[in-house]
């Protein structure tokens, strides 16, 4: 395997990407989202609070960024991480060029390498125009007023911008654990609807089991608690043990995904 | 799907749902000691915010006793609580104030005060330059620490 012909996949996959609406959409909506949000909160008085740090959002802009990585987490997030994932091998598939893409000069584990890694750049770039925008909204439209935490302390403007940072880069793992599940899922069912929705209604019924009042180790082993372990952060002393636990959660699930996709892929050769 | 997956699939979630009926991991000394800090911290929040002088924490000496009141066990599980806090004021009184603490399963929770409580005021207080402000000590959210015992 060469790092050259993983780049010229990498290139290809992100040109065909440029191409296509669908995510020109997802990435306008992410840039667009947090503005018309924090337009709906200076245009109305009620507040959203019942979403962490939704009581605050009106007084200081790094409230914002933590109210929408709140809501993300739910619906947006697992939508992100596996639009794109979920589509790329199986797009093969269903446009035919399998076989056109067999004869070039790249072997299976350069396509497969290629193109997990436009998956896993993709999910990454949309949550940081996400969190770049929220924050852009919230500290232009709101303000850099000092942050309430969740333990009571003020945060004033450096500490807020490290915890907001720090959130947002706390949900990468699971970010990309759920994006290696869509790409296993796009390998295996060869189906772009079953690679994008299945990994969504899997982070669904995860975020339901959370609502099990049960032990805390098996609230631990949902790939889902990656998108609140940020919470530990927002407290004072910081709580890192959640975000501890969900790293290694996300880690096995991304290794066991990549590593069965991988495999099928290379059956596939074989049948071929 | 396969046979031998199906049944791997059907013990892994049989596993898991039994695993989910074990005890909660909330505990009436894992809130009262998330409340209870929580509480004193935005004290100080609430003195800087009208204009009085800061009171150090520990010198608020605060201290919360729990229960659960949602059907169940008393002193444990996700639910309604109502916690009774005992705290020192600027001036060294003693005061007693009551929350309703709804604890979500996965440890935040929201206080907010309980009815009938009168020392604490309503959802705003007047701040130093005569607009009103947001009472951070009406209503607020935290999340119990995995640390606490």
């Amino acid at each position: 395997m060469t790092s050259r012909a993983v780049g010229a996949v990498w290139r290809v996959e992100w040109t065909k990407l440029g191409a296509q609406w669908k995510v020109r959409a997802l990435l306008g909506a992410c840039a667009a989202g947090p503005v018309a949000f924090v337009a709906a909160i200076r245009a109305q008085r009620s507040l959203p609070e019942d979403t962490l740090f939704g009581r605050g959002v009106a007084e200081s802009g790094f409230a914002t960024p933590l109210v929408v990585l709140g809501f993300a987490a739910i619906w947006i997030l697992p939508v992100l991480t596996s639009a794109v994932g979920g589509d790329l091998f199986a797009a093969d598939d269903r446009y035919g060029t399998w076989p056109t893409l067999l004869t070039r000069s790249c072997t299976r584990s350069e396509i497969f390498v290629g193109k997990l890694a436009t998956a896993l750049a993709f999910s990454s770039l949309a949550i940081a125009v996400l969190a770049l925008s929220s924050l852009a909204a919230g500290v232009i439209g709101i303000g850099t007023q000092p942050l309430i935490d969740l333990s009571g302390t003020m945060r004033i403007e450096e500490s807020a911008l490290a915890l907001v940072a720090g959130a947002w880069t706390s949900v990468l793992p699971a970010a990309w654990a759920f994006t290696a599940i869509a790409v296993f899922l796009s390998i295996a069912t060869r189906s772009s609807a079953a690679g994008t929705g299945v990994p969504v209604v899997a982070s669904l019924i995860m975020q339901l089991g959370t609502y099990i009042d049960g032990p805390e180790l098996t609230r631990r082993l949902l790939l889902t608690s990656g998108f609140t372990a940020w919470r530990g952060l927002a407290l004072e002393p910081r709580d890192l043990r959640p975000l501890v636990w969900s790293t290694v959660v996300s880690l096995a699930y991304f290794l066991v995904a990549t590593g069965v996709a991988y495999r099928l892929l290379r059956r596939r050769e074989r049948a071929g | 799907m396969e046979r031998p997956a199906a049944r791997t699939l059907t013990v892994l979630i049989a596993a898991a749902f039994l695993a989910a009926c074990g005890p909660s991991a909330i505990t009436r000394g894992r809130v009262e000691q998330a409340v209870a800090p929580t509480f004193a911290n935005l004290v100080q929040v609430q003195l800087t915010r009208m204009g009085l002088g800061p009171v150090p924490s520990p010198g608020i000496h605060a201290v919360a006793t729990c229960r659960r009141m949602t059907p169940g066990r008393e002193d444990a599980g996700a639910g309604e609580w109502t916690c009774t806090l005992t705290w020192y004021g600027p001036n060294r009184t003693q005061l007693v104030d009551s929350y309703d603490v709804s604890v979500a399963p996965d440890g935040c929770y929201t206080a907010s005060v309980g009815a009938g409580e009168g020392n604490l005021g309503g959802p705003t207080i007047p701040a130093p330059d005569g607009t009103r402000t947001r009472n951070v000590l009406y209503a607020f959210d935290g999340c119990i620490t995995s640390t606490a015992r």
